[in-house]
């Protein structure tokens, strides 16, 4: 079953890079700019599993479009996109009717993430079956990890280190892809690093034979598929 | 040293010098009393002043006719032989008292010796002159008593010291009614100044009684507080709003790093894309960082370079570049001939750039815009003129404001300083900027500049 979301962003760039994140994760995205579009489009079709909103909207205000949706008994999740981010706007949303928000500026991996949570409370998707590797098995919406049936105890790098190699499976990843998406491009320490969590990781996951997590020499690492 | 102690010593020395000034009033008035009795004593023997110098005294006469009937109630006198006193007369109302003997008898009648003497018995002090008697038969004692000057002089006392004190109380009163006065108020900025050092930033200093330089004082501090409020507020609002006009920017460059991260938008027209929509991103955000270090210069004073400038052919030169950009809209010009003004060139670029973009973006491709140069003896004026939809009143009053734009639609490309620079570029000319707007009649701009020093004939 396809997702289809609706993003209302009035700023072009910013608007391209909600719909890449969205279609990356494999939903299908409409765009529009303004609220007027945004009500026409929702209240005429009503087929979105939810709409992508932003508050500062040219014409009628992202609040006034999810409060009109709400008083024409449209119940589709509605996440806000919001630059302001006093407690006061964040209440005012979420008392409209807004089902959760994103402040700006804002990760990808943040929105995608309430995004998926969203669609998963309001029943629009079946949660993803979790990964297995060999006895391991990785529920990413979940974040555990456990291998056998047994629970693995994780911190939340490693699980982030453990996820990332798992979503690119069969992939050799070199150090520094893995220094970016797991500590973030903010990341100005040592790059050893990855070496301590990788074998940090080793103890805790791969506890048997086959060897999950494999070291290829001066390239990087990769976790084997099954 | 303070006000206070100031006041103090000032009431001291005034305490001081009435008391020394009392102490002279009062010798003085003891002085003369002293001397009036000593009169009435030496006139208590007249038979005495009749002697011509160099004669032998006659026989004085018997004492009842030597002492006239006045005097008896008046004076203590007694003859005094071998010790022994016979009182002949005591004064009236002290009649027990018997004074003492004075130290020095006097010999000669014309240098008598008068001494202040105690009494045997009793407080009274008197003046007295121990004669010698006339043939060695013993001396006689006349004494005169000073209750009447004691008491005088007690009176006196009384009185200064009674003036004293009203004079203590007033100086008093004086004093607490300035320091309450003057002094309290500043106290009160004083106080109210370490507040606010110390965070409190709402305090304000409580109003004084119209008309009194406390009121001015506290009235110019708290004006002073008020604006010190105003400006950080502003500032805060204007830090606020840049922020969060950089949001958008860099959530879409962060966006598309991320996404490229994860594997995505990595090859093909998605690719393109992204790099497009990061390019733009980043040179809205170093327009926005631009436009806010120029703002910023214009603010502390500093910023234009001037020399002569055609502003005809400049006028000229910027309308052809926006129609360039835009050749769908119909601008007049009317750059009069050759009119010259010392400015900044690059500034004033900036300032016809912007009000005729902002006359193109903000009005439909149907409106005629029109640009003047208009000539005064000391300034020139630029009038952009369109005939849009026009702002209101309100709209106009905010136009100014940084980061105000009159729709909030941010796919309208400005990022909201275009008109507080032109303001800021133009007052650095010592110039001024005006609108005049109605809705449905169109908006018309006039930037006056003084022509400035130096030479006005600019060549063609």
């Amino acid at each position: 079953m396809s997702v289809e979301i609706l993003s209302v962003e009035d700023d072009d760039n910013l608007a391209f890079v909600i719909a890449a994140a969205l279609t990356a994760e494999g939903y299908g995205v409409a765009r529009v700019a303004t609220g007027t579009d945004a009500l026409n489009a929702t209240l005429a079709e009503s087929a979105f599993d939810l709409i992508v909103l932003d508050v500062m909207l040219p014409d009628v205000d992202g609040y006034e479009v999810c409060q009109r949706l709400r008083e024409a008994g449209n119940l589709t999740p509605v996440i806000f996109l919001t630059a302001m981010d006093s407690v006061g706007d964040k209440v005012r949303g979420l008392t409209i009717g807004a089902d959760d928000y994103v402040t700006k500026p804002f990760s990808i991996e943040e929105l995608t993430a309430r995004v998926r949570s969203l669609l998963r409370r309001a029943g629009r998707v079946v949660a993803p079956v979790p990964q297995r590797f060999g006895e391991v098995q990785i529920d990413l919406d979940e974040r555990t990890v456990s291998r056998g049936g047994a629970l693995i105890d994780l911190s939340p790098t490693e699980f982030r280190l453990l996820a990332f190699l798992s979503r690119h499976a069969g992939h050799v990843l070199s150090r520094w892809q893995i220094i970016d998406n797991v500590w973030g491009y903010g990341f100005d320490g040592d790059p050893t690093i990855v070496e301590s969590f990788i074998s940090q990781l080793r103890r805790k996951v791969d506890t048997s034979p086959p060897t999950l997590i494999r070291t290829v020499r001066g390239v990087g690492y990769r976790l084997e598929r099954d | 040293m303070s006000l206070r102690s100031r006041l103090v010593l000032a009431a001291a020395v005034l305490l001081g010098v009435l008391a020394v000034m009392s102490a002279i009033l009062v010798t003085t008035v003891a002085h003369s009393e002293v001397a009036q009795l000593d009169g009435q004593l030496r006139s208590s023997f007249p038979f005495t002043r009749t002697i011509p110098s160099g004669h032998t005294p006659p026989e004085p006469p018997p004492l009842h006719r030597a002492f006239s009937a006045s005097h008896v109630g008046a004076f203590y006198i007694a003859s005094i032989a071998a010790g022994h006193r016979t009182v002949l007369s005591t004064p009236l109302g002290v009649a027990s008292a018997v004074p003492e003997l004075p130290p020095m008898k006097t010999t000669s009648p014309r240098n008598p010796v008068i001494a202040t003497v105690g009494s045997l018995s009793g407080t009274i002090t008197w003046r007295a002159i121990l004669l010698r008697a006339v043939a060695n038969r013993g001396e006689i004692l006349i004494a005169i008593p000073m209750n009447h000057v004691a008491s005088t002089l007690a009176a006196l006392r009384f009185g200064l010291l009674v003036v004293g004190l009203v004079i203590l109380v007033v100086l008093g009163a004086v004093g607490i009614w300035i320091v309450r006065l003057g002094l309290r108020p500043i106290d009160d900025v004083t106080e109210i100044a370490s507040a606010i050092a110390s965070g409190d930033r709402s305090r304000r200093v409580r109003p004084q009684r119209a008309g009194t330089e406390a009121a001015r004082l506290s009235d110019a501090v708290n004006t002073m507080l008020d604006e010190q409020l105003e400006l950080e507020s502003r500032l805060r609002q204007f830090v606020a709003d840049a922020s969060h006009e950089l949001r958008s920017p860099v959530s879409v460059i962060q966006g598309v790093t991320e996404l490229w991260r994860v594997g995505e938008l990595r090859e093909g027209p998605a690719a393109d894309e992204a790099m497009r929509r990061v390019g733009r991103a980043s040179h809205q955000m170093s327009r926005l960082v631009e436009e806010l270090l120029l703002l910023a210069r214009l603010d502390e004073g500093q910023g234009i370079t001037v020399s002569s400038v055609n502003l005809s052919r400049l006028v000229a030169d910027v309308v052809s570049q926006v129609r360039e950009s835009r050749p769908d809209r119909v601008i007049r010009v009317d750059p009069g001939h050759d009119v010259a003004v010392n400015a900044d060139e690059g500034a004033l670029r900036r300032v016809l750039d912007n009000l005729v973009t902002n006359a193109v973006r903000h009005t439909p491709s149907s409106t005629l815009v029109q640009v003047s140069v208009i000539e005064h003896d000391d300034d020139v004026e630029l009038v952009v003129d369109d005939t849009g939809p026009g702002m209101t009143t309100e709209e106009v009053a905010l136009a100014f404001d940084r980061f105000w734009q009159a729709d909030l639609s941010r796919s309208a490309v400005g990022s909201g300083l275009g008109l507080a620079i032109v303001r800021g570029l133009v007052e650095a000319h010592g110039g001024a900027v005006k609108i005049h707007s109605r809705p449905g009649e169109g908006t018309t701009v006039r930037v006056i500049v003084p022509r400035g020093v130096g030479p006005r004939d600019v060549g063609a």
